[in-house]
């Protein structure tokens, strides 16, 4: 988890954060934002951000070279969310079975890492329990403990 | 109640985070992920939670 990080502006009134990834395909922006779903839970968002269209397509695989970097910097900022939102629950879904699967990979990789310092739940048919490392789940639901 | 224990979480390479007005990028009225956060109302509507979730 001790990876380089991108820069990452944010703006602390909507819960946006951007970040520019530098690779192979050039400069692609990437948001991430955190959207208020309930009373103490914000939902995950993460993609890129079109410079014509200025809309964000969650989506796209942009096989820009750097992908430990964008992920190192994704955790980054989900943490400091979480840490700066006592009791918050972020929601993480992908918007495909293959980024759910990423999401996934990244909990297994580092669940002991963060089991200590994190709630953390996987929702299988709607059913939300403790999260089990290498079970396969739909969604995650993950906060801070203090 | 656990612990907290220093775990290499905080050794991460610190980010630099500076703070802006992003509302400027997206068009008058555009909500990002509008649509993912529609589909995440609904998977907590229909969720089911251990007891006690909700109070810890």
């Amino acid at each position: 988890m001790n990876q380089p990080t991108y820069s990452v502006r944010f703006d602390a009134d909507n819960d946006y954060y951007i970040f520019e990834s530098i690779g192979k395909n050039g400069s692609i922006f990437k948001v991430v934002a955190f959207s208020k779903i309930q009373h103490n839970v914000y939902n995950f968002g993460f993609g890129d951000y079109d410079l014509e269209t200025k809309a964000i397509d969650d989506e796209n695989v942009s096989d820009n070279g750097d992908m430990i970097k964008v992920l190192a910097t994704v955790i980054d900022i989900a943490l400091k969310f979480l840490s700066e939102n006592p009791m918050i629950f972020i929601l993480i879904e992908g918007s495909s079975k293959t980024r759910t699967q990423l999401y996934q990979r990244i909990l297994n990789t580092y669940y002991d890492d963060l089991i200590d310092s994190y709630e953390i739940y996987g929702s299988n048919d709607g059913n939300f329990e403790e999260f089990q490392k290498n079970t396969d789940y739909e969604s995650f639901l993950i906060r801070k403990l203090f | 109640m656990k612990t907290l224990q220093k775990s290499s979480i905080d050794k991460l390479p610190k980010t630099v985070f500076i703070e802006s007005d992003l509302s400027l990028l997206f068009p008058e009225g555009y909500e990002p992920f509008a649509e993912k956060n529609a589909r995440a109302k609904e998977t907590l509507k229909k969720a089911k939670f251990p007891e006690g979730f909700w109070s810890k």
